[in-house]
């Protein structure tokens, strides 16, 4: 049986991965894998969805590990491969309105802030966010992308990109401001 | 708290997140890996077994070209006329032959040495001192090309026009020793060469008819085989597509 140290360097785990070594495909996964449902479980609303997706990204890694060029970072290409396939899932699922301007409820979960982990608090928020705000929402201010970026991702009009993420904002401001939270009132938008 | 501090928290506490998977989830993934390598190594399969395929089918084709079709020796007169002027034309066979040598107009031994022997066979009439070569090589010049097929005639006997010109030269000779030639001398100067032309006659008649009899049956065939092999190749093809799909969906 084939050891692999836990702490092997990045670079000779990538090079027996690409050798489709089982040992090592599964110490990547270990090595990644919390980090990338966290990732898929900003834009999914359910865990058990955004394990599909991670599981299919992560698939979809080890099938293509061979075209990442060490170019970038080995995760940024990683959490790339899952940001899409969540895009991809929420496509399929037909529930993207991102050109919808009709409002819809802002139904939080049932996540109350006092009682609540901080991160698991702003997630309920993320999560009560209609599809396509929450999905510009993130892209913006979580991964950083820009509005022309989002734009080329979700194929849709840099000022549409704007119009939800502005929306999106508006809305998380109404619900902290509900919520009486003092720790997280937004005081200017 | 600013817009821009609140969403930088909301990044900083939802990055610092790592959420653990459940433990079937790599089983899962395993599984899905296991039946994609199954799947590549069944692709390969069927395209090494498809290349196979090809490359047999290749072989065969190129094997089917070079076979010989059974040269026919025709041992009689035949006239210096191409017996089927639309398809042969002998200068340029012997022309190719003179520039490029027999071994680079024949592709094999066989039929190399079919061609040697029929064009050197000293089976020569001189006339005026100008040797003719008398062995043809008929060559039905599309089959020649398309599959390397010939076609041999050997001519063992005089040409035409060589007649008149062997005849002018002999009542020269025999004007040169008696200036005075009765009708008698005349025939009987022309007696052996009135047999000879209806002879030749004859046999040239018999030989073109079987040669194109022949020529004729030698392109049938080779149409056909060629047709067959077209149409044998496609349904070799669409055989293997078929048990590839089949497969694949098994």
């Amino acid at each position: 049986m084939k050891i692999i140290n836990l702490h092997l360097n990045n670079d000779l785990l990538l090079s027996l991965v690409c050798k489709k070594d089982r040992r090592a495909q599964e110490q990547l996964y270990q090595l990644f894998a919390p980090k990338m449902l966290s990732v898929c479980r900003y834009y999914l609303k359910s865990l058990p969805k955004a394990e599909e997706a991670m599981l299919n990204g992560f698939l979809k890694v080890f099938q293509n590990i061979e075209s990442f060029k060490n170019e970038g970072s080995f995760e940024g290409w990683i959490r790339q491969i899952m940001v899409r396939e969540c895009l991809s899932m929420i496509r399929i699922q037909a529930k993207l309105q991102l050109f919808s301007d009709e409002k819809q409820p802002f139904d939080i979960q049932k996540v109350e802030p006092h009682d609540a982990l901080e991160y698991d608090y702003y997630q309920s928020l993320i999560d009560a966010l209609p599809d396509g705000y929450r999905v510009v929402f993130v892209l913006y201010c979580i991964e950083g992308y820009k509005h022309q970026e989002i734009a080329k991702i979700l194929n849709i009009k840099i000022g549409t990109s704007k119009s939800q993420l502005n929306r999106a904002r508006q809305m998380l401001q109404t619900q902290i401001k509900k919520d009486n939270h003092s720790n997280y009132v937004v005081t200017k938008i | 708290m600013s817009l821009q501090k609140f969403e930088q928290r909301i990044k900083m506490q939802l990055e610092s997140r790592k959420i653990q998977p459940q433990e079937e989830t790599w089983k899962t993934l395993e599984s899905y890996l296991n039946k994609s390598k199954r799947i590549n190594s069944k692709r390969q399969y069927l395209a090494v077994a498809a290349m196979f395929v090809v490359v047999l089918g290749l072989v065969w084709f190129v094997s089917q070209d070079t076979q010989l079709v059974p040269a026919v020796g025709i041992d009689a007169a035949f006239e210096s006329t191409p017996i089927n002027e639309g398809k042969i034309d002998l200068k340029n066979v012997v022309a190719s032959i003179d520039s490029k040598g027999l071994d680079n107009i024949v592709p094999n031994k066989e039929e190399m040495n079919i061609v040697k022997s029929s064009l050197f066979v000293d089976n020569t009439i001189k006339t005026n001192d100008v040797e003719e070569p008398l062995a043809k090589v008929i060559l039905n010049e599309d089959i020649f090309k398309k599959d390397s097929k010939i076609i041999l005639v050997n001519e063992t006997t005089i040409e035409t026009t060589s007649i008149p010109i062997l005849f002018q030269n002999q009542i020269t000779e025999a004007e040169l020793v008696s200036p005075e030639i009765s009708d008698d001398d005349l025939d009987a100067l022309l007696n052996p060469y009135r047999d000879k032309i209806r002879n030749y006659n004859q046999d040239r008649l018999a030989v073109a008819d079987r040669a194109a009899r022949l020529l004729k049956e030698a392109e049938f065939e080779n149409n056909q085989s060629f047709r067959k092999q077209i149409i044998d190749g496609f349904v070799t093809g669409i055989k293997s597509v078929h048990t590839a799909y089949v497969n694949r969906k098994n």
